[in-house]
């Protein structure tokens, strides 16, 4: 269980969260989303313990993040932000390998052929595009799910999908589904912008507006009228078979 | 492979003591070969090393490829910190060996301007290389004036010392110098080869280094104090000599890539074979007289600087960065 209590976020005087509170259970895959400037990813990284919280509490299974050790917070948190840059011109494999634990060589290997980086192996990461590297930083953190089985049980995810194409879109979200069904303890949190495909992804989805939580549950719940409230345009949501398409009314 | 380099040193080493004055020749007056060349030779290994595993650390440190200690005023501020024990020692006992109180001087000025540039750095954000590198221009300015003022105010007849302090000489070399680096260096090489993998991390960001384990925040403290250190003790035994950190590691990170653990493996023997050659250079070119060691890398260096500053442009702006 993951479970986040009356967490408030202050940074230069400004509230940046405020008192959220959820509990996530093993085994489910939690969406963020919300308009630009929600506190999507401050809520990321305080759950990650890279940032310290104002007020409040983030437990993962009773043990509170922010008192972890390093490196045991290294083990079982698996994080991957927004912005990724790396300095110098490390090669993808190097990069890749940059796991918390020193992955091992087979599950690097796997992890960049999931997302199709392995032919780029050789290939300084600032020599590709903007996707591409993306791809290459979610083999990084992949290959850690792979080379411990125990160890990471909380993923991590802020905007993993930015500058993806559908294929690796759809590769990356399935990779996280699969991963949570192996084993019972394991638990996704994922901040997201296209909210049909939070919708459609994801056992619980959790709108954020102005540090506030606005609605968290299952996505069927999810009304229009809620969205257009908090994005403040026109929308619609068309439920098709097992997809969600969120788009904006013309 | 990894032992070319070793290698390379090896064979240097003999070569540079024979060379003098008189040209080449292995010397049978044993006063000139080791009381007065063979500890030159030494110095020249030992800073030469010293210079570039620092420039790799200090790189990796502020995420900078274009870092390095005489750059960014690290070696200046030393100067300067050095310049500030020199005067009231030599004023209140004019005897006095500073062979022993000259490396705390400098390595307190060494780390004040090296704090400096870690909190300047983090300001403009690592991918603002280039406004780092002005800011070490503002601070080798400030202390090298610091360090003229000094000198003049001791001594009116001080140019020379000034040229030691601003080019760098290995002529100074003695036992007791020998020591106090030699040492230095096996104690901060230990602790360079433990923090040489977190840098490799530390290459993607804080943050992400952090939420692999990485505790930055000491790595970065025992990083920033242990170069300041070397560097400050380089420099308070032969002056400020530039460009070795910043030409070693580049021409091995071009040849081996950036992973920090093998960069510093080759930066000791490499940058050691750099400064010996270009001391040997500096000895024998325009013999019986002697080229400052910091011209010469300065010759070497400056052009390749310039170059360095102009292919990364290139790149920044294929990127659409800068």
């Amino acid at each position: 269980m993951l479970s986040v209590a009356d967490i408030t976020l202050e940074k230069s005087q400004r509230k940046l969260l405020q008192d959220i509170s959820f509990d996530l259970p093993a085994g489910q895959l939690l969406g963020v989303i919300g308009p630009n400037g929600a506190g999507k990813s401050s809520l990321m990284r305080v759950i990650a313990g890279l940032w310290q919280a104002s007020s409040g509490l983030v437990e993962l299974d009773r043990a509170v993040i922010a008192d972890m050790p390093l490196a045991q917070k290294g083990m079982q948190l698996a994080w991957l932000g927004q912005h990724n840059t790396v300095a110098f011109d490390f090669s993808v494999q190097q990069v890749a390998a940059l796991g918390p634990q020193e992955a091992k060589p087979i599950s690097v290997t796997a992890a960049m052929q999931l997302f199709g980086v392995e032919q780029l192996a050789e290939r300084a990461i600032s020599t590709l595009s903007g996707g591409q590297q993306q791809r290459v930083h979610l083999a990084r953190v992949f290959s850690q799910l792979n080379a411990s089985p125990e160890a990471v049980q909380c993923l991590l995810l802020d905007e993993p999908l930015n500058g993806l194409d559908l294929r690796w879109q759809h590769r990356c979200l399935t990779a996280a589904q699969q991963w949570l069904l192996q084993r019972p303890e394991r638990h996704v949190v994922m901040a997201l912008h296209d909210i049909g495909l939070a919708m459609t992804a994801c056992d619980q989805v959790l709108v954020l507006n102005e540090g506030m939580i606005e609605f968290i549950g299952v996505p069927a719940e999810i009304s229009e009228a809620l969205l257009e409230r908090v994005w403040r345009y026109p929308l619609t949501i068309r439920r098709e078979n097992s997809q969600t398409l969120v788009y904006a009314k013309a | 492979m990894r032992l070319l380099p070793w290698l390379f040193l090896l064979l240097l080493i003999p070569l540079a003591l024979s060379l003098g004055a008189s040209g080449f020749a292995w010397s049978t007056d044993s006063l000139v070969l080791w009381e007065i060349r063979f500890p030159r030779v030494l110095m020249a290994v030992l800073v030469g090393a010293a210079l570039a595993a620092a420039g790799v650390m200090l790189q990796g440190l502020l995420r900078n490829p274009l870092a390095e200690p005489g750059l960014l005023g690290i070696s200046a501020g030393a100067a300067a910190g050095a310049a500030c024990v020199v005067l009231p020692a030599r004023l209140l006992w004019p005897d006095i060996d500073l062979t022993w109180i000259l490396p705390f001087g400098a390595a307190a000025g060494a780390l004040g301007f090296s704090a400096l540039i870690l909190l300047l750095s983090e300001r403009f954000g690592w991918q603002e290389n280039t406004a780092v590198v002005l800011c070490g221009l503002a601070l080798n300015a400030l202390a090298m004036a610091i360090v003229g003022a000094l000198l003049v105010v001791a001594d009116p007849l001080a140019t020379r010392e000034l040229l030691f302090w601003n080019l760098g000489s290995l002529a100074r070399a003695t036992p007791a110098s020998l020591t106090v680096i030699s040492v230095a260096l096996a104690m901060a090489t230990l602790l360079w080869f433990r923090l040489a993998r977190q840098l490799d991390f530390m290459a993607l960001g804080d943050e992400a280094a952090h939420s692999a384990g990485v505790g930055i925040t000491a790595v970065k403290r025992q990083l920033l104090i242990s170069v300041a250190l070397v560097a400050g003790i380089v420099v308070a035994f032969t002056g400020m000599i530039g460009f070795v950190g910043l030409v070693v590691p580049h021409m091995l990170r071009l040849w081996r890539g950036p992973a920090h653990v093998p960069l510093l493996a080759l930066a000791l023997p490499c940058g050691a074979s750099f400064l010996l050659l270009a001391d040997t250079l500096a000895r024998t070119i325009i013999s019986p007289a002697e080229l400052p060691i910091g011209v010469i890398t300065a010759l070497v260096g400056a052009p390749f600087f310039l170059w360095l500053l102009v292919a990364r442009n290139g790149v920044w702006r294929q990127r659409g960065v800068g």
